[in-house]
This record gives C-alpha cells, sequence and structure tokens, in this order.
C-alpha cells in the first residue's frame, strides 16, 4: 500500500474538490455540517470510492445506540455501542487507543457524532473532544471527516467547532439535488464560502454566479427584510401586549361597571379607571354630560389631585392601603366627591349651551373625534379659555359616543407628572369611552325605566283609589238618593201628626194631663223634622243663591228665633259687631243655617249656662264671624273631626249639622274652623270672601 | 174675609190646614189635585192659592203656571215637603215658598204677609 504522505494527493483525486479546498491535508480534521444522512452518503461515497481507488486506509467509526451497519456501503471498523458509553471522556479514550494502534496517514470517518453528543447531553464537551481530536491527528499525520447534523446542535456550538477546525464544509440538499459550500479551508475562511457547488455524479461543478458582491447585496437585502421583520415582530408584540392590557382592563372596568346601575357609582369607576396606574394612568379625568332637557354640557365629576403634593399623599396612601385595582374601582362611597373638592370645583364651572357651537367643548362634542388640545398642539380651535380653567397646557378630550350621539365628553390631563399625552393614550380611552359611553346609557335607560315602572305602579294604584271612590261614591249616591226619598216621604206624614197634636195641645187646658203627652208629641215631630231637614242638606246641599246681606242682620235674626231655648237654658248673649260691615253676598239661608247649627252647638255645651259671644270683624278681602262659648270645649283629638258627617259626642241629633255648615261655607269660597279649649270654651271662626268668586250670574233675589 | 184655595193630594194635611186654617178666621175651600184647583178657581173668588207641589196628574208647578195665566191670578204659596223645587225658576213666579213643617207658624206667617201686600196693591190699583 503505498500511503501517500499528503493529500493533495487525495483532493487532486477530486478534481473540482481539489480547487477548491486547495488540497487538505494529512493532519487535518474536516468537518462536514449537514442536515441530514440524505446529504451526507452521497458525499462520503464521493470519498470513500476515492480512497479505495487510492489505496488509503480508512476507519470508519459509527456511534449509535445499538450496532448496525450504516447505510455508506462501508464496514464500520468501529462501532461504539452508545447505549453503554459512560461518558465523552471515556469515549476520547478509546478513540485515542484505537488511534495509537495505527500508523500515519489513515483516513478516519467519525459518523454520527452529534447523536454521540446529544445522548451524551455534553454539547460544550464536544468542542474539546474536536480539538483533542484535531490535535492527536496532526500528531500522527493522519486526518480526519467528521460529520455534524445540523439539527442536533445549537447554531453556538457550531460556530465554536468551525472556529476549532482548520476545514469546515456545509452541505445542502436544496430541491433534491446536493450542494456544499467551503466555509472554511486551511484555517482561513474561504473565498469560496460564497459560492455553491454541486455534487454531481461523483464530481463538483459550481453552481451558480453567487458570488461575494451579489451575496453582499442578498446579505444586505436579507437583512433588511430581518430588519423588517424584527421591527414586524417587535409592533406586533408591543400590540399584543398592549391589547392584552387593554383587555384585562376592560374587562375589570365592564365587570365593575356592570356590577351596578349606579348613575353616580359608574362614573366614579369610569375616572378612577382613567387615573389608576393600573388603568390608564392619568391624573386628573373630568366627565361632562350634556342635559338635554336643558340643552346644556354640564360638568359633573372630577377626580384628580390638585397640586403635586396632594398626588403624592394620595399615590402614597394608596399604596399603603394596597388596595388592588378592583378594590379601587369597587371603592366608591358617597363622600368620594368630597376628597377631590378642587378639581370638582372646576369642572361644576363648565356649563356651555349647546347651542353655543363656536365653543371648543361644544365643537369636540359635535365633531365626535378624539383630540389632544394645547397651547403647542396646532388647531383651528381656541382652547385658551379651557386650558386656563384646567391649569394645564393640554389635555386629551374623548366624545361619549353612544349609538352615533354624544353624551358627553372625557377630559384628561397629567397636571402633577407633566408627561406627554400621546396618540396611544388617546387610543386608549377612546376604547376606554366607547364601555363608558354604553355604561352610562344602560344605567340611565335602567333609571328611565324604573322610573316609569313606578309610575306606572303609581297610575294603578290611582285608578284603583279612583275605582274604589267611584264605588263608594255611587254607593253613597244611591243611599242619598234613597235617604232622600225616605226623608221627604216621612215628612208629610209628621206635619199631620205633628200638626194635629199642636192643634188639640191648643184646646187642652194646660195643666191636664194630655196637654204635657200632646207638647212631647209636638217635640218630637219637631226633632225628627229637624233631623230630616239635615239629613237632606247633607244630601244635596244646593248651589248658594247669593244676595247682598247685612250679617250683623242675619246673626239678629237667627238670635231671635233661638231666643227662647237660649232664655231656658240660661245663657247669655253678648254682640261686638263691626260697624262699618257693608253688605256681602250670600245665601242668606244657608247662612241662616250654618248659624243655627253652630249656636245649637254651643248651646248644647253649656248645659248649665254660661255666655254666648257673637262677634264680626271686617278684614281687607273678607268678613269674619266669631261665635264663642264658655262650655265644655273640645278636646284637641276631636278638634279635627267636629266637621266631619255623622261625627257626634251627643245623644241626640244627626251629627250632621257642622258637617253641613262647613259644606257651605266652602261652597261661599270661605272657610271655618274652631279652637277651643277643654272646660273653658270653644271659638267657631268663619271667614267669607268679600268678594265671591265664581259667583252665579243668573241668580236673582227671591224674597220670600 | 179672604178666602184661600188649599190644594194637596194628601187628605189629613188638607184636613189640618183647613182646620187651622180656619180657626185664623179665613174662608177656606179645597182641593185635591191640581185640575179640581183650577175648575174650583174658575167659580169661586179666591184670594190666595197655598199649592202642594207633588200630585198626581197635573202637579204643582204646571197647575202654578195654569193659574198664572188665569184671568184672576191670585198669589200662591207653594207648599211643599221638598226643597229641591226652589232650584226650578219656575217656582219662582210663587209669592213665596215654605217647607211644610208640622209647625204652621211660617205658613200663616207667609200668608197673611203675602195677602196684606196684595190687598194694598189692589187699593192702589
Amino acid at each position: 500500500m503505498p500511503p501517500s504522505t499528503n493529500l493533495q494527493t487525495l483532493s487532486s483525486g477530486l478534481e473540482s474538490l481539489d480547487r477548491i479546498l486547495e488540497g487538505p491535508q494529512w493532519g487535518d480534521t474536516i468537518v462536514f455540517h449537514l442536515n441530514s444522512w440524505d446529504e451526507y452518503y452521497p458525499f462520503i461515497e464521493l470519498i470513500t470510492n476515492f480512497l479505495q481507488v487510492q489505496n488509503i486506509p480508512l476507519h470508519y467509526f459509527a456511534f449509535s445506540e445499538k450496532p448496525a451497519s450504516f447505510n455508506t456501503g462501508l464496514s464500520p471498523v468501529f462501532i461504539h455501542d452508545l447505549s453503554r458509553l459512560e461518558s465523552l471522556e471515556r469515549l476520547s479514550e478509546e478513540l485515542f487507543q484505537a488511534f495509537a494502534q495505527n500508523d500515519s496517514h489513515v483516513f478516519y470517518i467519525l459518523d454520527n457524532v452529534s447523536e454521540l453528543v446529544r445522548m451524551a447531553g455534553a454539547e460544550k464537551e464536544l468542542v474539546i473532544l474536536l480539538q483533542k481530536i484535531s490535535a492527536e491527528l496532526t500528531e500522527r499525520q493522519a486526518a480526519a471527516y467528521v460529520a455534524l447534523e445540523r439539527n442536533l446542535l445549537s447554531n453556538a456550538t457550531v460556530a465554536q467547532i468551525r472556529d476549532a477546525v482548520p476545514i469546515f464544509l456545509d452541505i445542502q440538499s436544496i430541491d433534491s439535488a446536493l450542494y456544499f459550500q467551503p466555509i472554511k479551508v486551511q484555517g482561513r475562511y474561504s473565498e469560496h464560502m460564497f459560492k455553491r457547488y454541486r455534487i454531481l455524479e461523483g464530481s463538483v461543478h459550481p453552481e451558480s454566479a453567487l458570488d461575494f458582491e451579489d451575496y453582499a447585496r442578498t446579505l444586505e437585502k436579507k437583512s433588511k427584510e430581518f430588519l423588517e421583520l424584527y421591527a414586524q415582530k417587535r409592533d406586533l408584540e408591543k400590540d399584543l401586549q398592549k391589547k392584552g392590557f387593554e383587555l384585562s382592563l376592560v374587562n375589570d372596568i365592564t365587570s365593575s361597571l356592570l356590577s351596578t346601575m349606579n348613575l353616580d357609582e359608574i362614573l366614579f369607576r369610569i375616572l378612577v379607571g382613567v387615573t389608576a396606574q393600573e388603568g390608564l394612568g392619568f391624573n386628573r379625568a373630568f366627565l361632562l354630560l350634556v342635559n338635554n332637557e336643558e340643552k346644556m354640557l354640564e360638568g359633573k365629576i372630577a377626580i384628580g389631585p390638585s397640586s403635586l403634593e396632594e398626588a403624592l399623599r394620595i399615590w402614597t396612601d394608596l399604596k399603603t392601603r394596597h388596595l388592588t385595582f378592583r378594590e379601587l374601582l369597587a371603592s366608591f362611597d358617597k363622600e368620594w366627591e368630597q376628597r377631590d373638592i378642587y378639581v370638582n370645583q372646576i369642572v361644576r364651572k363648565i356649563r356651555i349651551p349647546l347651542s353655543e357651537r363656536s365653543h371648543l367643548l361644544i365643537d369636540l362634542l359635535a365633531h365626535m373625534q378624539p383630540e389632544i388640545i394645547g397651547y403647542d398642539i396646532p388647531s383651528h380651535r381656541h382652547p385658551e379659555e379651557i386650558l386656563r380653567l384646567l391649569e394645564v397646557r393640554s389635555f386629551a378630550a374623548v366624545p361619549l359616543l353612544f349609538r352615533k350621539r354624544s353624551l358627553g365628553l372625557l377630559l384628561a390631563d397629567n397636571l402633577v407628572t407633566q408627561r406627554d399625552i400621546t396618540a396611544d393614550d388617546v387610543e386608549m380611552l377612546e376604547t376606554f369611552a366607547n364601555y363608558a359611553s354604553a355604561a352610562i346609557q344602560h344605567a340611565r335607560l335602567y333609571e328611565e325605566v324604573r322610573t316609569r315602572i313606578k309610575e306606572s305602579e303609581r297610575h294603578i294604584h290611582e285608578l284603583e283609589a279612583m275605582q274604589n271612590r267611584l264605588i263608594r261614591s255611587k254607593k253613597l249616591s244611591e243611599l242619598g238618593e234613597l235617604a232622600s226619598k225616605m226623608a221627604h216621604e216621612i215628612r208629610t206624614p209628621l206635619v199631620s201628626i205633628g200638626g194635629f197634636a199642636n192643634a188639640m195641645l191648643r184646646s187642652q187646658a194646660p195643666d191636664s194631663p194630655n196637654s204635657e203627652y200632646l207638647k212631647i208629641i209636638v217635640e218630637e215631630v219637631r226633632r225628627l223634622e229637624a233631623i230630616i231637614s239635615d239629613v237632606l242638606a247633607y244630601v244635596s246641599p244646593g248651589i248658594p243663591r247669593t244676595k247682598p246681606v247685612d250679617l250683623n242682620g242675619i246673626l239678629d235674626q237667627v238670635i231671635f228665633l233661638m231666643n227662647v231655648l237660649l232664655r231656658e237654658k240660661k245663657i247669655r248673649v253678648h254682640f261686638n259687631y263691626a260697624k262699618d260691615l257693608s253688605p256681602i253676598k250670600v245665601d242668606p239661608d244657608q247662612i241662616k243655617q250654618v248659624l243655627m247649627a253652630i249656636i245649637n252647638n254651643a248651646i248644647e255645651s253649656m248645659s248649665e249656662g254660661g255666655e254666648l259671644g257673637l262677634a264680626t270683624h271686617r278684614h281687607n278681602d273678607f268678613v269674619r264671624i266669631s261665635i264663642s262659648d264658655t262650655g265644655t270645649g273640645i278636646s284637641e283629638d276631636k278638634r279635627d273631626k267636629v266637621f266631619d258627617a255623622f261625627f257626634t259626642t251627643k245623644s241626640t241629633g244627626s251629627g250632621l249639622g257642622l258637617n253641613i255648615a262647613s259644606q257651605i261655607i266652602t261652597n261661599h269660597k270661605g272657610s271655618i274652623y274652631v279652637e277651643s279649649q277643654v272646660g273653658m270654651g270653644s271659638t267657631f271662626i268663619i271667614n267669607l270672601p268679600t268678594i265671591l268668586l265664581g259667583e252665579e250670574s243668573h241668580v236673582t233675589t227671591l224674597d220670600r | 174675609m179672604s178666602q184661600l184655595l188649599i190644594v194637596d193630594d194628601e187628605k189629613n194635611i188638607l184636613k189640618l190646614y183647613e182646620k187651622e186654617f180656619r180657626e185664623e178666621g179665613y174662608d177656606v175651600i179645597v182641593a185635591t189635585s191640581g185640575l179640581e184647583a183650577l175648575q174650583k178657581l174658575d167659580k169661586n173668588p179666591v184670594d190666595l192659592v197655598i199649592l202642594d207641589i207633588r200630585m198626581p196628574e197635573l202637579n204643582g208647578v204646571d197647575t202654578l203656571k195654569k193659574i198664572m195665566e188665569s184671568p184672576s191670578k191670585p198669589p200662591i204659596i207653594l207648599n211643599s215637603a221638598y226643597t229641591s223645587y226652589k232650584d226650578n225658576f219656575l217656582t219662582w213666579a210663587a209669592e213665596a215658598y215654605v217647607v211644610k213643617s208640622s209647625d204652621l207658624t211660617e205658613l200663616k206667617t207667609r200668608a197673611k204677609e203675602v195677602l196684606k201686600k196684595h190687598s194694598k196693591a189692589n187699593e192702589a190699583s
């Protein structure tokens, strides 16, 4: 066997490869970098064929989990059973022993090394191993091919190996053709590395005009593309992060917004969302709502500190309280507005008619677009007034839109931190404002529905009450008709009974026993007739038939009629009449009835005698009649009831007298009330207007 | 002596009134219906009519109307158990409206007043 001392001979056999590699030499470790064994076998075949032709001794080391023949057509001289391998160091020892058994100028093929490394889990050690092998083979003037599989090693390890070995070849199959690129040759990076060679039928052919410049251009293009892609990726990541944040924020806030229907609480949560560090992180937020009834844009509420000191205090306070964002959102209480008095004072100053189209805020509202407003931001608008009010250099304004209608505006600024408001901030604020609008609208609708339901309930109650009243009044009117009919029917026979009894009484001697009985009949009949009159007056009191009357005269007439009774009961009467009393328009019959009812009442309260006071007073618009007695008086709990129908403390009478009196005075547009003290007596006071409103014009006087 | 025509469908009332007014010194004729009253009015000179309202066939208000159309046209006092007829303007043609009561004082007083007023008026004419 004529061993060649120079691998020059080896490479010269591989004509084209020789030119590319400029001749590997004994002592070289040649590393193939490849994708798969599909790429490797044709190449190894190329080389082994050559080695055989040259009679160069070849040792084939194949590492495998189980001893098996590799599809190289070569019989492996050494197969190391990986399952029995203890360590990479042990392997190197064994390898070196094998190297030591051979002479120089032996060619080794180390197959499946990367698998070996992977199994041993010792990528880093591989570099050291290869360096050791390389040194050993240089020493022994031998050479080796080492195959590394791309997929099994990290790029960093491959790079380290590439730096460590003198010859590094890259092999790739593209579109089922096999190519190779010499990356490093004789310890130097090859100028051929930018060229691709095709392995075809046992020889190597330059494949394309993939020259350096072209490659550089491609590289530049690729790097540009890469940078673009990288930028896109970064943007997407940022976007994703933002969206993720927005989503969780929105989720937090919407779930919080949905958990209440109280508008104030919703507004509070909106503002917390805008200002909280975990939320949109603005320093201050102001909420303005459209008042549709008054056609105004009104500042509702605001949140935020008035100064840096206050901000620090609040933020420290929040930190020490360890409130989560959700807890913060839910921390609404009635006093919260008191905490941010200053900003709330500011916001309440905002009240602009919707008709003022030129006003910045109204313009923003009509525009329905979010905007950053500031001194330094060019705009056709005139923001000075609002900037002065808010005391900031710039603020963000976002409309609260619901179904293409502006509900109001959300303003936010960074007064304390002076941080610039970015387009991103505004975008977030806008997203947020959409949810806020929906929540506001829902709360309003809820409130409206609730009010409507309440109204409906009230109407139903009213209807029921009305129905009840109707039924009651129908029953009462039927009862009234019946009472009226009965009263009239009874009256006629009473006239006969009482009349004849009276006639008989007159014909009797005053001291005869029949005289007393007849007197009883007469009196009882009179009482029945009085009750009938009361009942009839109650059932149909009649319209006042007014004519100008002298009230003092009427009082005199009543006293004249009741004189007998008053004397009998030992009651003295005092008069205190107003002298300048001009006639007023009343129904004299009805007023007489009123006075008689009151005086009757007074007489009955003075069973042991007493004093009856009659007085009249003239006032601007009315005349007052006062009737006082020194009787038993009326206790406070009964005072309100004396004018009620059928109320009576007596065993006799209809209990209607004072009720009819009250009805008559009401029909005269006057008023009647009683002042009383138990044991001291009562005073009934009647006020009658001097000008009777709604006076019946058809009334003529009928002199009876 | 003044002649009264008392009209009422209630015989007991008529009996009472007849007795009471006779005792007051009046010449009294009675009628139990509106139609009878009109007939008696034709045949007798009457100075005052005391007229019930609720009567079958011709009621008091219609009777009053007829009497007012008659040539003699005597003054009338309406005398009813009802107060509600006061609201009917047809009753305003009567000289007085007295609600029926077992105490005949008011009715008697009114009769006296009306007769006095009319005799004065007649003397004047």
